[in-house]
């Protein structure tokens, strides 16, 4: 099954958040993923996007394995440090990951609120009855009803 | 900076294959020889025991991508290889989400990893998903080694491929027939009767 197949309101929601996001101080890149590793829209200056989504995605899941040792709650999010940047992990709809590169002298805290609210994004824009529906579902449920 | 997103009427189409199998068997090396991207590797020193057998092990996943065409149509094949041993299963579960096929790896000559490679395979077949059985250094042209087959008692109907992943048509051929298993759709679903 193609990453194509997500619905693309999902994608079109997502590219519209990158675009908000490169604004965004601080922030040199982002990709949106499926959570089993298909990139659907990136903003990334160089690394190869397939390969990308293959590590974020396993990540955030390897993530919320790790999260289930601080007990049972949804994964918020995941943040790599390292002296050159930060990468900030997070699932923005059902099945659906987005990955922010960030400067290292980036402000993590006004970039959490700036994704915050970017999460009603995937919110209004993702079909309200996907609470157990993987991406290739939502597809197939949209290629049959009106464009979202 | 520029947004880029997925065009499903210009880009290839995709598969997301697995590359698992236990310890030492050719993963890395298969998803070596034939990504036409850089392979992101997640190889880490070994330790201990392993370390008598091989110098690096992965720990996290692998991935490559492997371009074939299916009657003119090109076809990408995103590979993610995982770790082999018992106590990464999390993260094989991890890169099995989602996945359109798998390929099986062993090693004809290394007997001791066939049951691992058995206990390996059965979450993964519990799904009814496409998968071929790589046999590597293993002649090309010959059948597997009986005592592999009953050993890692698959559904009937299993692709079984023989060759040697150090050679890139050999790994290439494994691939090509997950492919086809792939587009056929039909998994095989009866266990095989003996055990």
């Amino acid at each position: 099954m193609s990453a194509g197949g997500v619905a693309t309101c999902i994608v079109d929601a997502g590219a519209a958040v990158l675009r908000r996001l490169g604004r965004h101080p601080g922030v040199r890149g982002a990709l949106l993923a499926t959570a089993d590793g298909r990139a659907l829209c990136w903003d990334l200056n160089g690394p190869s996007p397939a390969a990308v989504a293959a590590v974020v995605a396993s990540t955030v899941a390897l993530g919320e394995r790790l999260g289930e040792l601080a007990g049972s709650a949804p994964l918020e999010q995941l943040v790599v440090r390292t002296g050159a940047g930060s990468v900030v992990l997070r699932t923005v709809a059902d099945g659906i990951v987005l990955a922010v590169v960030t400067t290292a002298v980036a402000n993590l805290a006004r970039l959490d609120l700036a994704l915050r609210d970017e999460m009603i994004s995937f919110r209004v824009n993702a079909p309200s009855d996907t609470s157990s529906d993987s991406p290739n579902d939502i597809a197939s449920k949209h290629e049959r009803s009106e464009p979202c | 900076m520029a947004v880029h997103a997925v065009d499903p009427r210009a880009d290839p189409v995709t598969f997301k294959v697995l590359v698992t199998g236990p310890f030492g068997v050719g993963k890395t090396t298969l998803i070596e020889r034939l990504s036409v991207t850089p392979v992101v590797g997640t190889e880490v020193a070994t330790a201990g025991g392993e370390a008598a057998r091989k110098s690096t092990t992965t720990v996290g996943i692998e991935h490559g991508v492997f371009r074939l065409d299916d009657d003119g149509q090109p076809v990408e094949l995103l590979l993610f290889g995982t770790p082999g041993q018992a106590r990464f299963s999390a993260v094989r579960e991890v890169a099995a989400l989602g996945v359109d096929g798998v390929l099986l790896l062993v090693d004809a000559t290394i007997e001791q990893s066939w049951p691992e490679a058995a206990s390996l395979a059965a979450p993964l077949l519990a799904g009814g998903r496409p998968v071929v059985v790589a046999v590597n250094r293993w002649p090309a042209q010959a059948e597997p080694p009986a005592a592999l087959v009953r050993a890692l008692a698959m559904p009937v109907g299993t692709v079984w491929c023989c060759g040697d992943v150090v050679d890139r048509a050999d790994a290439g051929r494994f691939l090509a027939a997950l492919l086809e298993r792939v587009l056929d759709g039909d998994a095989p679903d009866e266990p095989e009767p003996q055990r």
